[in-house]
């Protein structure tokens, strides 16, 4: 049986047939995919908190596969703040973790916080209270925009000297090899030691041009090449730090 | 009618669709496709080798879906049908990696995308697959990806090199070279600095290769 290929009924009904069937076959792959893509994406976050705590001589000691242990063994309690740095929820690090239970730290999506909640007011703000050998470190967060998107970032924070311990940043699509640079350890390690309180005040963390000044304890080298990814990451932490200065000063 | 003969699956012929577009029919420095992204995926070399990766599974793939369709595509429609063919292609790669490589898509997932507006892939499917049989399409389709790749590595291996003093990550220019002196050239880490990079390589492949003098 010949067909007239160039015919409009048997153009149409191609279209169609092609459609559904590719339609149908990504849906299939998304559904199939989505359960191991969500467990990557949980884990990465255990994964990043754990990391945040400086508990490990490395960051390569803490996986995404071990992440989940650390996570239910460090982890002591999950809170969630409000901007005037008062507890609105807070549950014990030995409950489950229920996607569904907004009272729940660890379901605070911080790039989302950032993005949809147009009020630094109205957002939450996650800390995580980890222990290890006697040891206690607060995990905070922040997110923000850096040159092309989202920016964010989980820091370790030492209660008793005031001093930051670990940090682990992230970004969505810096551009490679500059401003991604912000997740490796040399950028990260700079903020070991310093500190956002000064005496009774706020003092936000700056990242400056490199060189250019002379280091504090408020600040640390940007990125060359990578101005606007350090400006983002220097508004973020003032912007969010801000509100866990006022949790630990209360 | 006598039964042809059949072809051995390696004939002379099909061993050319796959070394041509190394050399002679290079895509990138030949046919002047897919520079887009050899300027912005090549700055480091293990994302600049995934994407090729990438790249050539999504043109073999590409290459013999539109070649066994070949008979049935409504030749009105067809960069529609092509379009489409790629792009799921393109995103089922970028599933798979999310889903089993977490590590390797965070790197690259930005690119992968971008894999659907290469022109070396519709490329082959109009000027190839459409009108051969889906195993020398899918031959011609790992050849051309492999020539991207092949240059996609060498411009990567130039900017990491003298960009940020790596190879694959790993520190190749000893500190000593910094104590004296020596400084990462930051241009390499930008697009612009591909370009240069494949014009060289355009250059000196014509040098050597007589065959790709147009004659005047």
């Amino acid at each position: 049986m010949a067909m007239n290929k160039e015919s409009n009924v048997y153009t149409i009904i191609f279209a169609i047939i092609m459609v559904v069937i590719v339609g149908g076959g990504l849906a299939a792959v998304a559904i199939g995919l989505k359960p191991a893509q969500q467990a990557n994406v949980l884990n990465e976050k255990k994964q990043n908190i754990i990391q945040a705590t400086g508990f490990f001589e490395t960051k390569m000691e803490v996986t995404r596969d071990n992440a989940e242990q650390f996570f239910g063994e460090y982890v002591k309690e999950r809170i969630i703040l409000n901007y005037d740095g008062t507890v609105k929820h807070s549950i014990p690090g030995t409950d489950e973790i229920d996607p569904k239970n907004m009272e729940d730290a660890f379901n605070i999506d911080m790039r989302k916080e950032y993005t949809s909640v147009p009020n630094k007011e109205d957002r939450n703000y996650p800390l995580f209270v980890c222990e290890k050998d006697g040891k206690t470190v607060y995990v905070i967060s922040c997110s923000g925009k850096g040159l092309w998107d989202d920016v964010w970032g989980y820091v370790g924070f030492d209660p008793e000297s005031n001093e930051i311990v670990a940090t682990k940043f992230d970004h969505k699509g810096e551009t490679a090899g500059l401003g991604s640079l912000i997740n490796e350890d040399p950028f990260q390690d700079q903020f070991i030691g310093k500190t956002f309180i000064e005496g009774s005040n706020y003092a936000p963390i700056k990242v400056i041009k490199p060189g250019s000044e002379e280091l504090t304890s408020h600040k640390v080298d940007g990125l060359s090449g990578a101005t606007f990814t350090g400006k983002g990451v220097d508004e973020m932490m003032a912007r969010n730090f801000e509100v866990y200065y006022k949790y630990f000063t209360k | 009618m006598s039964a042809t003969a059949r072809e051995p699956l390696f004939s002379a012929k099909n061993k050319k669709l796959l070394s041509d577009p190394l050399n002679d029919n290079n895509p990138v420095t030949i046919q002047v496709l897919g520079i887009c992204s050899a300027l912005a995926v090549t700055v480091q070399m293990k994302g600049a080798l995934v994407m090729s990766l990438a790249v050539i599974i999504v043109t073999m793939l590409g290459n013999v879906v539109i070649s066994s369709m070949r008979n049935v595509i409504p030749p009105r429609i067809r960069i529609i049908v092509q379009l489409v063919v790629v792009a799921a292609l393109v995103i089922i790669v970028d599933q798979v990696l999310k889903a089993f490589v977490y590590d390797v898509w965070k790197q690259i997932g930005v690119f992968v995308g971008l894999i659907i507006t290469n022109c070396i892939i519709m490329g082959r499917l109009e000027a190839f697959a459409l009108s051969n049989k889906p195993w020398p399409s899918a031959l011609d389709g790992i050849g051309n990806g492999l020539g991207y790749g092949i240059i996609l590595m060498i411009t990567a291996f130039f900017k990491e090199l003298f960009g940020s003093g790596k190879l694959f990550g790993i520190q190749i220019i000893p500190d000593s070279f910094y104590e004296f002196g020596y400084e990462n050239i930051g241009l390499m880490l930008l697009p612009p600095s591909s370009l240069v990079i494949v014009a060289i390589i355009i250059w000196v492949q014509k040098a050597r290769n007589p065959k790709l003098i147009e004659a005047h």
